[in-house]
């Protein structure tokens, strides 16, 4: 737990010390800022545009913040060979990749929670109040990032470019919010192995349109009904079950 | 054999995962259409990204953004100034068709089917500014079939109903109904204001001006409901 907890310090250290994270929380607060501009062009929906380009610019820059820092945190010790450093120390290596994934997530829900701040300031500066469906909208954005990380780090893991590894964990990312369109398909689709084929994609992608609540704010309860344990419990096992894999990866893998 | 274990925690993790999955779908339906059967006339790259991105309700504040820049928000017709004659209720229409404004507002409701000001607004104007009553009914239905808890769509459509068959007296009893609902646009606040004025019913148009002037947000809005008390104090 203390070489956990050591690991996690470092992460949280090193992003603290880049300047990548500033720059990207300026812009989102500087994003979030100018939803007032746009709100001034809505006519009446003043509020609901500041919430949702609000809500929409803090799951993007998390996103951001989340691929970029994901991959970096491996792939970025490989190229400068610090990781032989940190693993020549009694160091078990599960406890490196999971200390490095936890400080990341950390960091990240610093950064939403300082862009949520400046949201609700934005909004309480309008006249408008906060409602409870801000801050649940807020905690599953935060388990899209939880699970995007995990699935950017295993990417990193396998590629050797972070490049390919930012492109393919954004492209899963788009298929996170596509997988409702995937089951559409598949029940559109006569052939039995096509079928299977996209059943099975189905199961396996992450299903981000569980945690799209921001997108949900207006619609009925009776029409979606979520249960907010089973999403949150959907979150924990999904980001297991891949960050086992990355530490079986890990495990194996030579330097 | 360390390996192996994980391998188990990951086979055991995989089948729970699934059992989550199943039982969170007993009881989610996911509240959009597929964007494969969307019909949006014209979809605009931003509308594809914010599907694509998870943010629907941004894309369709974007589109709506978009409406009324096409519509404009000083659209309203005020008092005839000019000595054209018009009379109780018909409202002569002195600014452009706006044809596409239909297509306009269903890119809105198709990307958030459960934007209920759009759905008003849009049927608002097309019905009370254009004369365009199947459009607005057309997609006043729209909004009844998504959205059918919410019977404030169907006074809208009774109201219009009324409106093209000439019973502005039906139209009335109809609008003050919603008339003081959250939703409602400002611009049928003001419809409903300014045919009391011309039935003469000044207490109850002073109220409804009283009420956009506390209300509105919009600077043309509280500039129209000053002018309009300002007048009906000197009756």
């Amino acid at each position: 737990m203390k070489k956990l907890l050591a690991v996690c310090n470092y992460t949280l250290r090193e992003n603290i010390r880049g300047k990548i994270f500033y720059i990207i929380m300026l812009f989102a607060l500087v994003v979030i800022a100018s939803s007032f501009l746009f709100s001034k062009i809505s006519g009446e929906m003043e509020s609901r545009v500041i919430v949702d380009v609000g809500l929409g610019v803090i799951e993007l820059f998390a996103f951001l913040m989340a691929i970029f820092g994901a991959v970096r945190l491996i792939l970025q010790e490989i190229e400068n060979k610090t990781i032989y450093l940190i693993l020549s120390r009694p160091i078990k290596r599960y406890i490196y990749i999971l200390g490095r994934y936890i400080g990341m997530l950390v960091i990240v829900l610093v950064n939403i929670l300082i862009m949520f701040g400046g949201l609700l300031l934005l909004l309480v500066s309008k006249g408008y109040g906060f409602q409870l469906i801000y801050l649940e909208a807020i905690g599953l954005i935060f388990c899209k990032i939880i699970i995007i990380t995990a699935i950017g780090l295993l990417i990193s893991l396998v590629s050797t470019s972070a490049i390919t590894s930012i492109t393919a964990t954004f492209f899963i990312w788009l298929l996170g919010h596509f997988s409702h369109e995937i089951k559409f398909l598949s029940d559109k689709l006569t052939n039995v192995f096509a079928k299977g084929a996209v059943k099975i994609a189905y199961y396996i992608i992450p299903h981000f349109e569980y945690f799209n609540l921001k997108d949900y704010i207006n619609v009925p309860v009776s029409v979606y009904t979520l249960n907010m344990l089973w999403v949150i419990a959907y979150c924990i096992v999904y980001s297991g079950i891949i960050m086992s894999l990355s530490i079986l990866l890990f495990r194996r893998r030579e330097f | 054999m360390k390996n192996f274990f994980l391998l188990f925690i990951i086979v055991v993790l995989v089948v729970l995962l699934i059992n989550i999955q199943q039982n969170i779908e007993k009881s989610f339906n996911y509240p959009f259409k597929p964007v494969t059967t969307l019909q949006i006339k014209e979809a605009t790259f931003v509308n594809f990204w914010g599907v694509l991105l998870g943010l629907r309700r941004l894309s369709a504040d974007l589109a709506w953004i978009d409406v009324l820049q096409y519509y404009g928000t000083h659209f309203e017709e005020d008092e005839h100034e000019d000595g054209k004659h018009h009379h109780e209720g018909h409202r002569h229409i002195q600014w452009g068709e706006y044809k596409e404004l239909l297509s306009h507002c269903q890119v809105v409701i198709r990307l958030d089917p459960y934007f209920k000001y759009a759905y008003l607004y849009g049927a608002g104007a097309l019905a009370f500014n254009h004369e365009r009553f199947d459009q607005a009914i057309e997609l006043l239905e729209e909004g009844v079939a998504n959205n059918p808890e919410y019977w404030r769509f169907h006074l809208y459509l009774g109201a219009i109903v009324a409106r093209q068959k000439g019973e502005y007296q039906k139209v009335i009893p109809l609008l003050e109904q919603v008339v003081f609902a959250p939703e409602t646009p400002m611009m049928l606040r003001s419809i409903l204001a300014q045919i009391y004025e011309k039935q003469g019913n000044y207490h109850k148009a002073r109220l409804v001006w009283e009420y956009i002037l506390s209300t509105a947000t919009e600077e043309h809005y509280i500039k129209r409901a000053k002018s309009h008390l300002e007048k009906l104090n000197n009756i």
